[in-house]
């Protein structure tokens, strides 16, 4: 039997109604994904896509126009499908007088976790995000990066099977950002299922396991991340002894540049075999093919240029 | 259950709250001079000290529960911290209960270290211990409960400033409800009359400041019906708050 998704969101609609005319402003429009178990799963997607609309409705912070979410199998506003969810917010806000062992032991009783548990598990998750030396200081003394790491320490408290993290690199420096991959990378070493909001391409490339990019609220790509680059990966092919004729033929084709018996062909992965058989045909000489390593920049470049300008 | 967390979080975020003791000093300085003052007569001393103290009482513990109620829900969704809470297996309900909860204790205690101040003031300077006037500082709290619930429903839309006006507002309408009501029936406005009649509730009710300061007995049955007068009114802005509270984009 299929696992059930870790997180299922069907026809998820939130529109926002906004200042004194009551503006409406679709922030979701009909989105629907699954995000399987036991993996990192990145969400994209510019400013002002839907990104924390669709984690906010996800947690039950907002009610929604249309839609049907479920964590676990169970639906999302129900106390029991909390019980399994971790969540950083984008700059996690804290009372700033108490200390982290006193905000962790907060969190810990909103669990209804005994008190010797919620002390074992305080100091193991302080000393995994690097923050036991301050157990016992102020939050008013830390920096925004400390209080990200404390952000990450309060989504933990409950050993989680579902992370949800908006931004988690925000705000740490380039240590900390590693310490942040290897903590998510742990965790789902450990079968937890991470689900991640972010804005660091390369972070997410090297982490994601699976991505799916909205914009203006609606679902523009979604897959595993490895996949959906390399199946927009291009070939760079350069030519000598280029006829006219196969000039006119490589036009429409894949032609970049060309003059003369010279000629740069950008061809995708589907057509690369079908375009070697018509070079060599016309007697052209290949003179070197070079792979383009295409990044998720690319990708996601490519997905909300090529979106924007259908739409155009 | 959760409620329990909440309000022991929310008496401990209030004790913080420098207005709290500025209010409470303020209103200890007042009631320490009340006994001073020149033109009291005699024999009408204690009389009119017990008065004007619970009056005080009643300004300052109404003042500090409009001050402490305004922010506890707009701020937590303001400052994100309700994100923090509400990811975790919270019940909304639990939460705005628990705050409520929490600013009440809060309350409570000023009320019972202010009551017993105005009693050691009295045996002090008229050699007499009236535990009568916890009386009036109980009627006092069920009116102060009754106007923070409204506070609360209230802080679900409007921002702490705008609650501010709305709380004392509520306060003076509930206090001049009998004449504002007879005013209204013989003006144009009659319309809005049974509004202020019907639905309002008549805070001058709790009033036992002339009562206690002129030593007349106020039975139990009497302060047990104020406690379900008050009762009845909290809940029903508590339970409205609640259903406003569950639907709230936060």
């Amino acid at each position: 039997m299929a696992k059930e998704s870790a997180i299922s969101i069907k026809n998820l609609t939130k529109t926002y109604k906004t200042g004194i005319k009551r503006r409406s402003i679709k922030a979701v429009d009909n989105l629907s994904l699954e995000v399987p178990q036991g993996c990192v799963f990145g969400l994209l997607g510019p400013n002002g896509a839907g990104k924390t609309t669709t984690l906010k409705a996800i947690l039950g912070f907002i009610q929604v126009d249309q839609g049907n979410i479920q964590i676990f199998g169970q639906p999302n506003t129900s106390i029991k499908s909390h019980q399994y969810v971790g969540f950083l917010p984008e700059q996690p806000y804290f009372h700033l007088h108490l200390t982290p062992a006193e905000i962790l032991d907060f969190f810990g009783k909103l669990f209804r976790l005994p008190q010797k548990t919620r002390q074992e598990r305080a100091e193991n998750i302080l000393e995994l995000v690097g923050l036991s030396r301050y157990a016992e200081i102020p939050l008013s003394k830390f920096s925004k990066g400390m209080l990200q790491r404390l952000g990450i320490a309060q989504a933990m408290i409950n050993n989680p099977d579902l992370l949800i993290l908006d931004e988690p690199a925000s705000g740490l420096d380039p240590i900390g950002q590693i310490d942040m991959r290897n903590i998510i990378l742990s965790q789902k070493q450990a079968g937890k299922t991470i689900l991640l909001s972010s804005h660091q391409l390369t972070e997410v490339e090297k982490i994601c396991d699976f991505i799916a990019i909205i914009d203006e609220g609606r679902l523009m790509a979604s897959g595993e991340t490895q996949k959906l680059i390399r199946e927009e990966q291009k070939v760079e092919i350069n030519l000598v002894n280029v006829s006219p004729s196969l000039h006119l033929k490589l036009k429409p084709l894949a032609l970049k540049k060309g003059k003369g018996k010279r000629a740069t062909l950008l061809v995708n992965q589907k057509s690369l075999q079908r375009v070697i058989d018509q070079v060599r045909q016309d007697g052209a000489e290949i003179k070197s093919v070079i792979p383009q390593k295409k990044t998720l920049e690319d990708f996601f470049l490519e997905t909300i240029g090529k979106e924007k300008s259908d739409a155009n | 259950m959760l409620i329990k967390v909440f309000c022991l979080d929310t008496f401990r975020e209030t004790l913080r709250k420098k207005v709290l003791y500025f209010i409470f000093l303020i209103t200890f300085l007042l009631i320490l001079a009340t006994p001073r003052i020149p033109s009291f007569q005699v024999g009408v001393q204690i009389t009119l000290f017990k008065d004007i103290s619970l009056g005080l009482v009643s300004l300052s513990l109404i003042i500090m529960g409009i001050s402490l109620s305004v922010s506890q829900i707009p701020k937590e969704i303001e400052s994100h911290t309700i994100y923090n809470i509400l990811s975790k297996p919270v019940r909304r309900w639990e939460f705005f209960l628990g705050k409520y909860l929490g600013v009440m204790l809060t309350i409570f205690l000023a009320a019972f270290i202010i009551g017993f101040i105005i009693i050691l003031i009295a045996f002090l300077n008229f050699s007499v211990w009236d535990f009568a006037i916890f009386k009036g500082v109980l009627a006092i709290l069920f009116e102060s409960a009754l106007i923070n619930s409204f506070v609360f429903l209230v802080s679900i839309f409007a921002t702490p400033t705008v609650n501010v006006f709305l709380g004392l507002f509520f306060y003076l309408i509930g206090h001049f409800k009998p004449d504002l009501t007879h005013l209204l029936q013989n003006s144009s406005l009659k319309a809005i009359s049974p509004v202020i009649k019907f639905i309002l509730p008549n805070l001058e009710s709790f009033n036992l400041n002339e009562v206690i300061g002129h030593n007349v007995p106020v039975k139990p049955l009497f302060l047990f019906q104020l406690f379900l007068y008050s009762l009845s009114y909290t809940l029903f802005f508590l339970l409205l708050g609640l259903i406003f509270f569950e639907k709230k984009d936060v």
